[in-house]
């Protein structure tokens, strides 16, 4: 395939659905006769869900559907709440930047709408991706929530600032211990930095009002203090200082068991252990009884079984780590495997098996929708079928753990975004190929490298 | 004092010439053994070894006779005979390893030997008087290997054999990036094919009698499955197994169970899996000979003894280990119609052990190489062993 | 020497494994009952039992008088299958890496991914080869690509490269894959806990007719293991002979030597093919071959038996004109073959058909253009191959290569149903097809009395997302209980 044809076929559906999401939505939308799973609440075997201006009104076996809504059948099939990405650099060109300490960045300047992860999302019904900077980093900066359908960065999000990233594992090149001290030097070079700007500010207030100095150091710093405007800060601090005071949500990333305890320890001496979320690497479940005591949420590695050899014997060991975390009943969120051509991306492939694995329906639904919701600071909106959520809903063609089921359409807030009968990509991968498109992809054999070169190209034709 | 000194000339020059008659060698008539190794690997209480002309004359229970002049008699000793190291290098200066030819059945290791080598001097140190040294196995077929005393005495030739055993090797260090084979796939093929001619005759008149069942063969396998690809492409029987990478080996007694190759294991370490070392017990249960390597001088010629011990504290029963450091070890070379045991006609090969040599801290009190004492244990002998070095 | 022991740790097993080998074959009558009993050639049984009687199946049915002293095996939600049967299994890629990862071993490989595929410097930090086969040395960054120093990519199974790769050659099959076959790998636990009781352990692609391959089973005693040493005769149309293995440099003025041997294009992976089968058709009739591609005696040993039909043909074609070249091939020489991973098919139904062709197709990926190296060549797959195969009447197994993941083989058909194949055809595909054209249907691949007691029991439908084999039999024996797990 050359790499135009593998443009024109990614960007036909984004470009279609895009141009049906800048037009306006209907105002009331009614999903009629379908099962509905609303994850939070009672399951209903067959009803409707109503969604005024984009948010859910009424949800039940009866609902009354006002005149003016416009009606869609969909029985036989399943209502599902969108499903939520809970940690992703895999909208931003690049993951990390090579400066280790970098608060003062927002995904939202690298942020791809282009990319055709977004296009992969909506068609394996993600409604809400939580974008954020990888964990190759000290402080990597900060993240929001976007919908997978837009044309900029604006119009996909729906939260921001979301949460800062830090990490406690150490960035590669530099040793744990060199990880660890950054870390609290930047935080004690905070604090300086805040004492500081309150003596500036207590100095300027006594100049204005024409008056002199009188205390000592001390004493202006604490009464500076009050005086400080959120203007004041320059960029570096100033989205440290919304982290410590409480404004932000703080995604930290322990890459062995051993760094949960750091995590927990940096986060309680800097006042965000309460807004802390765990990002977890495969083998953290064996601080399962650090993270259970700390009760803050967690964020799973994609590869949900952690294996590991026993040195001596030379036996396999396979820990499957959902079960660990379910089993001391800590709230975990799953993430989809980067991989595109594994069953892993879908998420609720990914519920699925920690299903097979013995966990409980429910807690496997949870964690593909409301936790992570919850962790990337949006449960109030989205996560589950409710009334007053967001009108963020994916239409399976059967149960969401059943392998066989498809994603028929997906809605976000109220407006069709995604519809599998104009999937085109999809169509052609099925069978179901438009001629011209077919013939389009005839020269393959160019021994190019994979991937990027794809976005890249896409860009271009974009501009 | 005079031994002391002894020693050191047979230690430095070991040769021919000087080794003879020249420095009043003793050569006893009887050895009183308080303990001695039977055939069957135990140990036997009270008897008397009777020598002549380099050889064991008789053993026979109870008191020697009264002609006797020369006794040798050392209170709760054990009399061993010679203990034999399989794979050693002794005298190669390393230099084993030829790769012009994969399949290389004319080499023989006998051309390579320095019998005047200082380091066979450390060998009867620990009690090793015979040695096999054979070609590298970084070839299919690698040569002959050959078998030799570790100590010169006047009138007996050091070489015991140097036609054989023809020398397989299976495993990595065979691939080589520059001529064929490069893969297992390939090196068995390859092992196949040269089989397949000998046997209609064609190929070097080695692997012919090698096909024939005249001449015996070692196969040195370095992982599990190169030793069942042994057991494949050789079938039952013809070959000997030696396994150099020992750890890999675990759960081959059920493939072996009924082919009774001899296996070569070793040298064992105290850093060696106990996994590993049981496998010996395990063989040997199964009735699968069991020999141990001792690899030196490239390892301590001690090892020999060590391997045996570890192999007993995992599970082995101590006459086995004793045999495998002794009679099977001879057997494996083609040699065990003169060495490897105390027998009647058997050269009068004899290591004086303070204690059973399982027990580390047993000493080597004396050795003897054909009836003629070629160490003997003293404060200077300590000494000498430092200056050695 | 020392390397061996510190190296190894599995030895402790040792004992275990020989307790096990001691226990005695035949234990008695196993008894299985579950929801469904799925017999392999379309049949189901609800509330089914299975007797299995001296390692064969003795009866198939409900509700039969359970034998005195039977071991019964009880599943109510559960199900019974056929055990699945890889029919071209690359049994390679790494252990450690793999370990710690469900990745593909093509994503693996990407991570470790040399840029240049070709490395010069075989006694450099790559072992030999880089493509497929990498084992790097310990300590060390590759001066060439920078390879990272990381933990060796080693082959289960087989090991890769320098194990299965002979690189003296392009026409090697006098070689026998089962010599590189380590019956005591992980890998084949791995495939084991996933349903897979008898697979074709695939030679390596990296020569234009490789290796012979073997069928062996995954568990069960080691010495009952192998079933056939050698079952066919692997060659590979397309780019990979042109690329792989060693470095594949053009003859540098007109010297031809042992480096530089290998086709470089397609046209040369064609050449060498044919060169070989007039080569060896030209000797039986006393032409004397010559040329530097001449293949060796007992290459042609091999291939007469190829071309008179005793040894099957196996080819590798993934592209379109691959697949033709292939057919066209086997046209001029009047063989028969199977063929392999066949990623385009869906182009060539018709030549195909035409010839009779039995596919083993796969593996199939979700992404047409999976992250990986060999994207190149499978990009143009599609997710509606195997149902176009079997509609059109091919004869096709599915195949999980060498994708091991959670549940390998089973995924595989979970993707088939997914894309639209119906669930007891995809079962045909793992169990009876592969059976059929590895030419073992009369032992394996179905439950009917007499044929060997393969049996997988899964915790509820086979190749759902929430079921996995709970328990497997081999010849009658269980070599993986999970029960106790839940």
């Amino acid at each position: 395939m050359n790499k135009t044809s593998v443009i024109f076929t990614c960007m036909i559906p984004v470009f279609s659905v895009a141009t049906a999401f800048s037009s306006a939505p209907p105002a009331k939308l009614a999903l009629q006769g379908a099962r509905i799973i609303p994850v939070e609440g009672q399951e209903i075997a067959r009803g409707t869900v109503l969604i005024e201006n984009g948010k859910i009104t009424a949800i039940g076996e009866e609902v009354e559907i006002p005149y003016d809504a416009m009606v869609v059948d969909v029985s036989g099939k399943v209502l599902f709440p969108g499903m939520v990405d809970p940690h992703s650099a895999r909208a931003l060109d690049i993951p990390n930047e090579n400066l280790p300490v970098t608060p003062f960045l927002d995904v939202y300047d690298a942020l791809d709408p282009s990319k055709a992860y977004f296009e992969d999302a909506l068609r394996d019904g993600v409604t809400a991706v939580h974008v954020i900077v990888g964990n190759n980093c000290v402080i990597g900066g900060l993240s929001r929530v976007v919908n997978p359908i837009g044309m900029s960065p604006d119009e996909m999000t729906i939260a921001a600032p979301v949460a800062m990233k830090l990490s406690v594992a150490p960035k590669r090149g530099s040793g744990r211990m060199v990880q660890m001290a950054t870390l609290r030097e930047t935080f004690l070079e905070l604090a300086d930095y805040l004492e500081r700007l309150a003596e500036k500010k207590y100095e300027e207030s006594l100049e204005e009002k024409g008056e002199l100095l009188e205390v000592g150091p001390k004493e202006a710093r604490r009464l500076g203090k009050d005086l400080i405007r959120p203007d004041d800060y320059d960029d570096k601090h100033r989205s440290l200082v919304k982290l410590t005071s409480g404004k932000l949500l703080a995604f930290v990333y322990c890459g062995t068991a051993s760094d949960v305890a750091q995590a927990i320890t940096l986060a309680k001496e800097n006042g965000f252990f309460d807004r802390m979320t765990l990002v977890l690497g495969p083998d953290c479940f064996k601080a399962i009884d650090e993270i259970k005591a700390s009760k803050r949420p967690v964020i799973l590695d994609s590869e949900l079984i952690y294996r590991e050899t026993d040195p001596l014997t030379g036996e396999i060991r396979e820990t499957f780590v959902p079960k660990v975390f379910s089993d001391a009943l800590v709230k975990f969120s799953l993430q989809p495997s980067p991989s595109n051509s594994l069953a892993e991306r879908y998420l609720n492939y990914q519920a699925a098996r920690c299903v097979r694995h013995g966990i409980r329906r429910r807690k496997a639904l949870k964690s593909i929708t409301v936790n992570p919701a919850k962790a990337a600071g949006v449960g109030d909106r989205v996560g589950s079928l409710k009334v007053g959520k967001s009108g963020d809903i994916v239409v399976f063609s059967g149960d969401p753990l059943d392998f066989n089921s498809w994603v028929e359409q997906v809605y976000i807030r109220g407006i069709l975004a995604y519809d599998r009968k104009d999937d085109v990509r999809l169509k052609r991968l099925l069978g179901d190929e438009p001629a011209e498109v077919s013939t389009a992809a005839d020269d393959s054999s160019a021994e190019q490298p994979n991937g990027e070169g794809t976005n890249k190209s896409g860009r271009k034709t974009e501009e | 004092m005079v031994s002391g000194i002894e020693m050191a000339r047979l230690a430095l020059l070991g040769t021919l010439i000087f080794a003879g008659s020249a420095w009043g060698q003793f050569a006893p008539d009887v050895v009183i053994a308080d303990r001695f190794l039977a055939p069957d690997g135990t140990l036997q209480p009270n008897f008397t070894i009777v020598l002549a002309h380099g050889k064991i004359k008789s053993i026979r229970p109870g008191k020697p006779p009264a002609s006797a002049e020369r006794v040798i008699h050392h209170p709760n000793a054990v009399v061993f005979p010679g203990l034999i190291d399989v794979r050693s290098t002794l005298g190669t200066f390393g230099a084993t390893g030829e790769s012009a030819l994969s399949i290389d059945p004319a080499a023989n290791a006998a051309d390579l030997i320095d019998v005047t080598h200082r380091d066979f001097g450390s060998a009867i140190r620990a009690g090793v008087t015979t040695v096999m040294v054979a070609p590298a196995a970084n070839n299919l077929v690698s040569g002959v290997a050959a078998t030799l005393k570790t100590a010169a005495v006047a009138g007996h030739d050091r070489f015991l054999r140097s036609d054989g055993p023809l020398m397989f090797a299976l495993g990595s260090s065979v691939w080589q990036w520059d001529r064929a084979p490069t893969s297992r796939i390939g090196s068995l093929a390859m092992l196949r094919e040269s089989l397949e001619d000998a046997r209609a005759g064609r190929g070097h008149e080695r692997l012919v009698q090698f096909t024939a069942g005249r001449l015996d063969g070692i196969v040195v396998c370095e992982e599990s499955q190169d030793v069942s690809a042994a057991l494949r492409t050789f079938g039952g029987g013809l070959a000997r197994f030696h396994i150099v990478h020992s750890g890999d080996v675990h759960d081959l007694a059920r493939e072996l169970r009924g082919k009774r190759p001899t296996i070569v294991m070793g040298p064992f370490g105290l850093e060696t899996p106990p996994g590993t070392i049981s496998f010996a017990a395990t063989m040997t249960r199964e009735k699968v000979p069991v020999v141990f390597a001792g690899g030196s001088p490239g390892q301590a010629s001690d090892s020999l003894r060590l391997s045996a011990a570890l192999a007993v504290r995992y599970g082995m029963d101590p006459a086995d280990a004793r045999l495998a450091i002794t009679t099977r070890a001879a057997e494996l070379a083609g040699v065990s119609e003169r060495v490897g045991a105390l027998r009647p006609g058997y050269d009068a090969d004899l290591v004086v052990f303070s204690d059973d040599p399982l027990r580390l801290d047993s000493r080597i009190l004396e050795v003897y190489v054909s009836g003629v004492r070629v160490f003997r244990e003293n404060a200077a002998s300590f000494e000498n062993e430092r200056d050695m070095r | 020497m020392m390397r061996g022991y510190t190296q190894d740790a599995r030895a402790a097993h040792a004992v275990l494994l020989v307790l096990m080998g001691a226990m005695p074959a035949f234990a008695g009558d196993v008894v299985i009952k579950a929801g469904t009993l799925h017999t392999g050639h379309g049949q189901v049984i609800a509330d089914g039992m299975l007797i299995l009687r001296d390692g064969l199946v003795f009866q198939v049915g409900r509700s039969l008088p359970v034998p005195k002293g039977a071991t019964v095996i009880e599943v109510a939600a559960g199900s019974i299958t056929p055990g699945l049967i890889d029919a071209n299994a690359a049994v390679e890629a790494d252990d450690e890496v793999m370990l710690t990862s469900s990745k593909s071993p093509r994503d693996v490989l990407h991570d470790f991914f040399c840029p240049r595929h070709r490395h010069k410097k075989v006694m450099g930090c790559c072992g030999s080869t880089c493509s497929r086969a990498v084992r790097h040395v310990e300590g060390g960054t590759c001066s060439e690509c920078g390879f990272p120093n990381a933990k060796p990519v080693l082959a289960v199974g087989t090991r890769p490269g320098r194990s299965l790769v002979e690189d003296s050659s392009e026409v090697i099959p006098h070689t026998r894959v089962i010599d590189s076959v380590d019956l005591r790998a992980r890998d084949f636990d791995r495939l084991l806990r996933g349903g897979v009781t008898t697979v074709f352990v695939a030679p390596d692609s990296a020569a234009v007719i490789s290796s012979q391959g073997a069928i062996v089973r995954t568990g069960g005693a080691i010495d009952r293991r192998i079933l056939r040493e050698t079952a066919a005769v692997k060659a590979t149309i397309g780019v990979e002979p042109s690329w792989r293995g060693r470095g594949n440099g053009r003859p540098w003025g007109n010297r031809v030597t042992f480096m530089t041997r290998r086709p470089t294009t397609r046209m040369g992976v064609g050449w060498v093919f044919r060169k070989a089968m007039y080569d060896t058709q030209g000797e039986a009739t006393g032409v004397s071959p010559y040329g530097a591609d001449t293949p060796s005696d007992a290459a042609m040993k091999t291939l007469r038996k190829v071309l008179r039909g005793e040894i099957p043909l196996r080819i590798q074609a993934r592209q379109r004109h691959d697949i033709s070249t292939a057919c066209r091939l086997a046209d001029e020489f009047s063989i028969p073959f199977v063929l392999e991973e066949a990623t385009e098919a869906h182009h060539c139904i018709e030549e195909l058909k035409r010839r009779n062709v039995s596919v083993v197709y796969g593996p199939i990926y979700i992404s047409p253009r999976p992250d990986g190296w060999r994207e190149w060549e499978i990009g143009q797959g599609r997710l509606h191959t195997m149902k176009t195969l079997l509609d059109s009447g091919i004869e096709t197994a599915l195949t999980a290569h060498e994708l091991r993941d959670e549940d390998g083989l089973a995924r595989q058909a979970m993707y088939a149903i997914r894309f639209g194949v119906a669930a007891d055809k995809v079962l045909s595909a793992v169990t009876a097809t592969p059976a059929r054209i590895l030419g073992i249907g009369d032992e394996l691949g179905t439950l009917e009395p007499g044929k060997r007691a393969d049996v997988v029991l899964w915790s509820g439908r086979p190749f759902e997302a929430t079921s996995s084999p709970l328990v497997v039999l081999i010849d009658g024996e269980i070599v993986l209980d999970r029960r106790k797990q839940g």
